[in-house]
C-alpha cells in the first residue's frame, strides 16, 4: 500500500505523537511532499542471543507450532515461558522465522564478528583474537535501503542507540557497528536521543526567508569546499586511500535542506534533554529506548528516512534487568554467557520477555499513528527484532526473526514459519530489501546482497 | 625466559608510505577549534558533533572519514560557532591580528591571511587568500543588518571550519624518493601526536623560522611539549584508551558485599591510573617499573579497597603500598576492579586483558560451543570454580594463556582487596606463563608471534608482575601501541626491526617510556616520507 505524506498527515493521530506534534506538521512543508512511498524497514538489533533450544537451553523463545499464529496460542506460549508470547496482540500482523543463520564463522570476537554480518550480509574483515575489531566488507541493508529510497538525496538512514558504550571513540574497545557505508566503513549510532532530533529538524522552516539566506551562505561556503576538496584530488601523489577518503568526503559537501519544520512535543524534548549528557548509562537505558521508539515513529510519521536501526544493548553488555521477583540481574553478557547455569537461564528467559515487550512499545506506538484511509503507520513497513546471535553461547544458527508488518503487502503475515531447509543471512537481507522496494539496475529483484559467493535470492516462504 | 641485556644497533629501515591526507580525530577537531577560536568551551556544539565509528586509538588514518552525518554535523557546527564568536565583541576581536588595518578591505584580507594561517597550519596561498576574500564580500548581502565586517568574519569562520585543510592534517609536499616534512607539517605533525591539538605560538613560531628541520630541533620542542598541560592530557589520552579506562566508569559493585566500595570508586580508579602513569613517564621509568612499582594514588574511595588507615579526602595522594602485596599496574584498583563475576574475580577477563592489552597476543574468539559454568558451587575457590569449568577448552588458550594470568591475581578481590583465603582456602595465586623471547638478536626484527616460547613459573602476583616486566613481549607489546598512537597507523613489515630495536632497548631498560615518544617522534619515519608507487 502506498500513501503520500499529505494523506497522512492530515490523518495522523494517536497517543505518542500528540497534539503538539500534529500542529508542527507545517502546511508549507506538506505541499512539498505528495509523492508515493515506499515502505519504511525499522530494524532493532539485540545482542547475547535468545533462550532456545540447541547448545543446552530450553525451548523458551518460539511458538509452540508453526504455521499460522493466534492470540491464544501465543498466550498460551507465554505461560509456557516462549517469549514471542508477548506479542499475541499482533498475531495477525507477525511473522516470525526460525531457520536463519550468518553464513560467516567468527575468526575474532564472536559478537564483533556477527555485528558486521548481520545487516551487511558479508564475511567480516579484520578480525584479530578475542578484540572487537571485526568490520564488515561491504554496505548494510540499512544504507542501501536509505540510499536508494529516503525522499532527499543522500540523507542516511537514523541509527540509534541504547545501552552501554558510548558511540565510539575513547574507549579503544569498540561497541558493535552494524551499520555500513562500504567495506570496513561503519556508521556510527547517536546514542543521544536529543542529539539525533536536532539533526532531523535542522534550524528553520524551510520555506522562511531566514532559510533561503541560510541556503545561499551553505552554497556559497560549499563551491569553495568543494574547489578545495578537488584541488587536492587533483594531485596525482596521493595514496589509494587518500584518495578514497577525499572522494568521500566530496560526495558528502551537498547543499541539503535547511531542516524540516516538524517537531515533536516538548515533554519529549524536554526528557530527550535529560539524558543527553550521559545516554549510554544503565539507569538511562530504557528512558532512551523509548525516546529512540518515539524519534523512529517521528521519522516514519514525516518520511524523514525510509530506514532506521535501533541497537540495543552490546555485546559487553552490562545491563541489570529487574526481575519478576524484585530482584536485580547480574550483568547481562554473564548471564547470556549462562555463568550462574540454570539461575541464568531462567534470568536469561526473563530479560528476553522484557526485550521483547520493549518491542512491542515500538509496535504499539507505531499502530496508535492511523492513516487518512484507517489504516495504521505499522502497516505501511516493516518493523524487524532480531539479534546478533541466535544464543547466549554464541551460536549462529537459528538467529531470531520478529517481523512485523507486511511492507505494503509483499511479506506474510500471521505466520511463523520454521524452515525446513536453512537459509543464509543474506537471503533474509535479499528479502527485506525487496520488501522495502529497492530493486537491482535492471529493476528485477535483488538476490545477490552481500559477500559474492553465498545462495542468491530471497526466502520464498516469507513472501505473500 | 632469559635478562641479559640487547645490544643492536639502530637498524635504517626502508621507508613506506604513509597517509598524505589524515583527518582531525574527533578529540582533535575539538581541542583544536577550540585554541582557534579562543574557547574556553563549544557549549551544545560538542554533543552534535556525531563520533566516530572506531576499531583502534581514534586518530587512526585509516578509519577516519567524512560521511554524510558527520558533514552535516560539521556544517551546522560551523554556523553555530561562527555565530557565537561574531556575536561576542571580546571573542572577535580575538582573532583579529595586532595591528589590523582599520578600513576595508584591508581590515578584511589582514584578518583572513592571520586566522587562515592558524587555520590550516600553514600560511595561505595567493590564490586561496584571492578566493576566501571574495568569499567574504559576499558576506554582507547573505547577512542583511550584520555589519559587513562582522558578515565577512562570519561567513569567513562557517569556511574555514569546514575545509579539508583544516579538518585534515597533511602532508602535500611535492618530491622524488624520501622526501622531508616542511616545517609548518613537522610542527602539525608532531603538536597533534603529543596533545591532540594544533601548533601552540611557539611552535608555530619555530616552523616560521625554518627550525624544524633537524631532529635535535623537533626532540627540543617535543619535551617542552610534552611538559605542558597539553601534554599530559596527549599522555592521558593515550593510557585512556590503552587501559581502557573508559569501562571503568560502568564498574558497580553489590553494595552488601562490598560497603567500602563507594560511588566514587570508579572515577578515582581512573584518576589513579593517569596519575600513575604520569608518575611513571616524569620518573624517567619505563615498562620495568609499569609492572613493578609498589605505589599508588590514593583518596578517600580507594583507600578502604588497599586496605589504607588514616585520614584520606577527595585529593589524591601517593602512597608506597606494601611491595610483599602490590606490586605496579596490575595490582591497583582499577585492573582488579575492571572485570568481576558477581561477587568474585573474573579471573577469566582479567586473563584476557593481559594477554591482550599488556602483551599484545591476539587470542582466538571463545568456542561457539563453550557450556555454560556451573552453579556457584561454596566448596570451590573461585579458581578450582573456574578451573573445573575451562579445563577442557578446546585450543587450550585458557589453560595455557587465559587462566595462568588472570589466575596470578587470584590474591585480590573483585574490589582489589589483598585476601590470603577465598572461601575458607588458602588462595592458589601460581601457575607458569609462555612468554615469546627472541632466541637472539636477529630474533628482535619480527614479530613476538615468529619468537620462540619460553615459559616461566610464578608464585603470584608479584612474581607474575616481575616476569611481565623483564619479557620482551611486554616491551614489544608497549612500543607498538605507542608506535600505533604516534603515526596512526601500524607498523609495516618493513618497519619491524625498528619497533623491535626499540623493544630490545625498552627491555634492557636503556629507554624510559619518556625517552621511546621523543625516539618515536624524532624518527626518520616520523620527518619525512615517500610516496606510494603509482
Amino acid at each position: 500500500m502506498n500513501f503520500t505524506r499529505r494523506h497522512f498527515l492530515r490523518g495522523a493521530g494517536g497517543v505518542t505523537l500528540a497534539l503538539p506534534l500534529l500542529e508542527a506538521f507545517g502546511s508549507k512543508y506538506v505541499q512539498a511532499q505528495t509523492a508515493a512511498r515506499t515502505p519504511f524497514v525499522i530494524h532493532v538489533v539485540h545482542s547475547n542471543g535468545v533462550v532456545q533450544a540447541g547448545g543446552g537451553d530450553p525451548e523458551w523463545w518460539w511458538p509452540s507450532k508453526a504455521g499460522p499464529l493466534t492470540t491464544d496460542a501465543m498466550v498460551a506460549d507465554l505461560a509456557a515461558k516462549r517469549a514471542t508470547g508477548v506479542l499475541s496482540d499482533y498475531a495477525t500482523k507477525l511473522l516470525l522465522v526460525r531457520g536463519v543463520s550468518h553464513s560467516f564463522a567468527p575468526g575474532g570476537c564472536a559478537h564483533a564478528a556477527a555485528d558486521a554480518q548481520i545487516l551487511s550480509g558479508t564475511n567480516p574483515v579484520d578480525q584479530s583474537g578475542s578484540a572487537g575489531t571485526a568490520r564488515a566488507n561491504g554496505e548494510s541493508v540499512d544504507q542501501r535501503i536509505a540510499r536508494e529510497k529516503n525522499p532527499a538525496a543522500g540523507r542516511g538512514p537514523l541509527l540509534l542507540k541504547s545501552g552501554n558504550f558510548t558511540a565510539g571513540g575513547m574507549g579503544y574497545d569498540v561497541p558493535g557497528f552494524v551499520s555500513y557505508t562500504g567495506p570496513r566503513q561503519p556508521a556510527a549510532y547517536t546514542d543521544s536521543p536529543y542529539q539525533a532530533y536536532l539533526r532531523m529538524v535542522g534550524v528553520a522552516d524551510n520555506n522562511s526567508a531566514e532559510a533561503a539566506l541560510i541556503a545561499k551562505r551553505r552554497h556559497s561556503v560549499n563551491d569553495i569546499l568543494r574547489a578545495q576538496i578537488q584541488a587536492l584530488l587533483s594531485r596525482s601523489d596521493l595514496t589509494k586511500s587518500d584518495r578514497d577518503r577525499l572522494n568521500q568526503h566530496f560526495a558528502a559537501v551537498r547543499d541539503l535542506e535547511v531542516g524540516l519544520a516538524s517537531s515533536l512535543p516538548d515533554p519529549t524534548i524536554a526528557s530527550m534533554k535529560t539524558v543527553d549528557a550521559h545516554p549510554y548509562q544503565d539507569a538511562n537505558h530504557i528512558t532512551v529506548m523509548r525516546l529512540a521508539h518515539e524519534l523512529m515513529v517521528f521519522a516514519m510519521s514525516i518520511d524523514y528516512t525510509r530506514s532506521a536501526v535501533l541497537r540495543m544493548g552490546d555485546r559487553i553488555d552490562l545491563y541489570h534487568f529487574k526481575l519478576a521477583d524484585g530482584s536485580t540481574s547480574p550483568e547481562y553478557h554473564l548471564c547470556s554467557h549462562r555463568q550462574g547455569g540454570a539461575i541464568s537461564q531462567d534470568v536469561c528467559a526473563q530479560a528476553d520477555r522484557i526485550q521483547i515487550g520493549w518491542f512491542k512499545e515500538l509496535l504499539d506506538k507505531l499502530s496508535a499513528v492511523s492513516l487518512v484511509d484507517g489504516s495504521k503507520l505499522i502497516d505501511a513497513g516493516v518493523t524487524i527484532w532480531t539479534n546478533q546471535q541466535a544464543n547466549g553461547n554464541h551460536s549462529y544458527k537459528n538467529i531470531p526473526y520478529v517481523i512485523c508488518g507486511n511492507a505494503a503487502g509483499y511479506l506474510k503475515t500471521g505466520t511463523f514459519v520454521d524452515l525446513t531447509v536453512p537459509a543464509t543471512t543474506n537471503r533474509m537481507l535479499n528479502t527485506v530489501l525487496n520488501a522495502a522496494g529497492v530493486r537491482k539496475s535492471d529493476g528485477s529483484h535483488v538476490d545477490d546482497f552481500g559477500e559474492p559467493g553465498q545462495p542468491k535470492g530471497e526466502i520464498q516462504e516469507m513472501l505473500a | 625466559m632469559t635478562n641479559q641485556p640487547v645490544t643492536l644497533v639502530k637498524p635504517d629501515v626502508p621507508m613506506v608510505p604513509s597517509p598524505r591526507v589524515s583527518r582531525l580525530s574527533w578529540l582533535e577537531w575539538k581541542q583544536t577549534t577550540l585554541d582557534l577560536l579562543h574557547l574556553p568551551d563549544l557549549g551544545a556544539v560538542e554533543a552534535s558533533v556525531t563520533k566516530d565509528a572506531l576499531t583502534g586509538f581514534d586518530n587512526a588514518s585509516a578509519d577516519l572519514f567524512v560521511a554524510d552525518q558527520l558533514r552535516s554535523d560539521l556544517e551546522r557546527a560551523a554556523e553555530a560557532l561562527a555565530d557565537r564568536v561574531t556575536g561576542d565583541p571580546a571573542l572577535l576581536t580575538a582573532l583579529l591580528p595586532a595591528g589590523a588595518p582599520t578600513s576595508m578591505p584591508d581590515r578584511a584580507r589582514a584578518f583572513l591571511a592571520a586566522f587562515g594561517q592558524r587555520a590550516f597550519r600553514r600560511p595561505l596561498q595567493a590564490s586561496e587568500l584571492d578566493s576566501f576574500v571574495a568569499l567574504f564580500q559576499q558576506a554582507p548581502d547573505q547577512f542583511p543588518g550584520v555589519d559587513p565586517f562582522t558578515a565577512g568574519v562570519r561567513l569567513s569562520l562557517q569556511m574555514f571550519l569546514q575545509s579539508p585543510h583544516f579538518l585534515y592534517r597533511t602532508e602535500l609536499q611535492a618530491g622524488t624518493g624520501t622526501i622531508a616534512l616542511t616545517d609548518y607539517e613537522v610542527a602539525s605533525k608532531l603538536s597533534y601526536a603529543l596533545t591532540n591539538t594544533m601548533p601552540d605560538d611557539t611552535l608555530f613560531a619555530a616552523a616560521a623560522a625554518g627550525a624544524l628541520h633537524d631532529a635535535d630541533a623537533v626532540k627540543a620542542q617535543a619535551e617542552r611539549l610534552l611538559a605542558l598541560p597539553t601534554g599530559v592530557a596527549g599522555l592521558d589520552h593515550f593510557n585512556f584508551q590503552v587501559l581502557k579506562l573508559g569501562n571503568y566508569e560502568g564498574i558497580t559493585r553489590d553494595s552488601t558485599a562490598f560497603p567500602e566500595f563507594s560511588a566514587k570508586a570508579p572515577a578515582a580508579m581512573q584518576e589513579e591510573a593517569l596519575r600513575f602513569a604520569r608518575y611513571i613517564f616524569a620518573q624517567g621509568f619505563g615498562v620495568r617499573e609499569i609492572y613493578t612499582k609498589p605505589v599508588a594514588f590514593v583518596n578517600a574511595a580507594l583507600a578502604p579497597l588497599y586496605g589504607l588507615q588514616g585520614t584520606f579526602g577527595d585529593d589524591f595522594t601517593q602512597i608506597d603500598l606494601d611491595p610483599n602485596q602490590r606490586a605496579g599496574l596490575l595490582t591497583q584498583t582499577g585492573f582488579l576492579n575492571l572485570y568481576a563475576n558477581g561477587n568474585d574475580p573474573d579471573s577469566i577477563h582479567r586473563g584476557v586483558f593481559i594477554n591482550d592489552r599488556v602483551l599484545c597476543l591476539k587470542l582466538p574468539p571463545p568456542s561457539a560451543n563453550a557450556t555454560p559454568l556451573p552453579p556457584e558451587d561454596a566448596t570451590l575457590t573461585n579458581r578450582q570454580a573456574i578451573e573445573a569449568h575451562t579445563g577442557t577448552c578446546g585450543l587450550g588458550c585458557h589453560t595455557t594463556f587465559i587462566n595462568p594470568a588472570g589466575f596470578a591475581f587470584e590474591g585480590f578481590d573483585a574490589v582489589g582487596k589483598y585476601r590470603t583465603t577465598d572461601r575458607g582456602r588458602t588462595i592458589d595465586s601460581s601457575g607458569s606463563y609462555p612468554f615469546n623471547e627472541p632466541a637472539g638478536p636477529s630474533d628482535w626484527s619480527s614479530d613476538p608471534t615468529q619468537w620462540p616460547s619460553a615459559t616461566a613459573s610464578h608464585t603470584g602476583a608479584i612474581d607474575f608482575s616481575d616476569q611481565i616486566s623483564k619479557s620482551s613481549q611486554a616491551s614489544y607489546c608497549y612500543t607498538s601501541q605507542w608506535f600505533n598512537y604516534i603515526n596512526r597507523r601500524a607498523p609495516s613489515q618493513p618497519e619491524l626491526p625498528l619497533l623491535g630495536y626499540y623493544a630490545a632497548r625498552s627491555r634492557a631498560a636503556a629507554i624510559s617510556a619518556r625517552q621511546l615518544v621523543l625516539e618515536l617522534v624524532t624518527s626518520k619515519g616520523f620527518l619525512s616520507r615517500i610516496d606510494e608507487a603509482p
